[in-house]
């Protein structure tokens, strides 16, 4: 049988996991691969093309587990381009950053300022939600031409974006930089199923963090709750 | 970068994703035109999900 494929996009557990050697030790046989990679920036910058992580769906994943935001994965199963694991979700913490020295204060202050999001992606749903209880829509200005989540980070440190939304990782990078959180954006990831996966490596894939000791065993970067907070339309963006 | 100063991360939470949570979220999308019309897909939640739970 091939080797059940693992695409981590940018979902840190994922690492730490493989790092560790978690999926070994739950007996998977796998490969581990990166398709949009967050070892490198550059790859984030799509050149100003409105392309996301629904077009990569389109464009069709080769792994037998990948992983985007919710709704994308949602549009993207009912598309027929995989289909939506539903024993789990997570919960990314996610943001909308400006520079510290940014005349930008509140939400408020972002009417008419370029936003920049990924085309398609949880930044675009989850800055669209988080903003609508403060601008009307026409001053929700989203910007999707500095790329993806890497990308998006360093256009932000090089000061070439106002306010750019960033989740996980680059989230807590931009707030140890001293970069201010303008409006919390967190928002659900689904799990996306390709082909038809040995069941019993799909358990095993996500095993390593479903364990009672998974708080001591995926941490820092990910964290095993109970607490049912399946509502997308409200503290989950 | 000092990953100690991180916070706890993404949270998984084992719970299902509902198909109230699907229908929900596919009106949310469908209501804020971020998908050209018709092209939000058309398969059922039975059809566009996978569960092993739900198969047990």
């Amino acid at each position: 049988m091939p080797k059940f494929v693992i695409e981590p996009h940018f979902r840190l557990q994922e690492w730490i996991a493989e790092e560790k050697g978690y999926f070994t030790a739950e007996g998977l046989d796998y490969a581990f691969r990166e398709k949009i990679r967050s070892t490198g920036g550059q790859h984030h910058d799509m050149g100003g093309q409105r392309v996301g992580a629904y077009q990569s769906f389109e464009e069709g994943r080769s792994a037998d587990v990948s992983c985007a935001c919710h709704w994308t994965v949602n549009v993207a199963a009912s598309s027929g381009h995989g289909r939506l694991y539903a024993d789990l979700y997570s919960v990314a913490p996610a943001g909308i950053f400006v520079a510290a020295d940014s005349p930008i204060r509140g939400p408020a202050d972002l009417a008419g300022v370029p936003i920049s999001v990924g085309w398609q992606s949880g930044s675009h749903y989850s800055t669209i939600q988080a903003l609508e209880p403060y601008l009307p829509a026409d001053k929700i200005n989203l910007s999707f031409a500095e790329g993806l989540l890497f990308r998006r980070l360093e256009m932000l440190v090089e000061r070439r974006a106002p306010a750019v939304a960033l989740f996980s990782g680059p989230y807590y990078f931009a707030e140890q930089l001293g970069f201010r959180k303008i409006i919390d954006t967190t928002f659900m990831i689904a799990t996306m199923i390709h082909g038809n996966p040995d069941p019993e490596d799909l358990a095993n894939s996500s095993a390593p963090c479903a364990a009672p000791s998974a708080t001591s065993t995926c941490a820092p970067t990910a964290t095993r709750i109970t607490t049912r907070t399946n509502s997308p339309n409200a503290s989950t963006r | 970068m000092d990953t100690r100063r991180w916070g706890p991360g993404e949270r998984l939470v084992f719970e299902p994703y509902t198909k109230e949570a699907h229908a929900e979220t596919f009106d949310w999308i469908a209501t804020h035109g971020i998908f050209a019309e018709g092209a939000l897909g058309h398969l059922s939640y039975g059809d566009s999900v996978l569960s092993l739970a739900a198969a047990r």
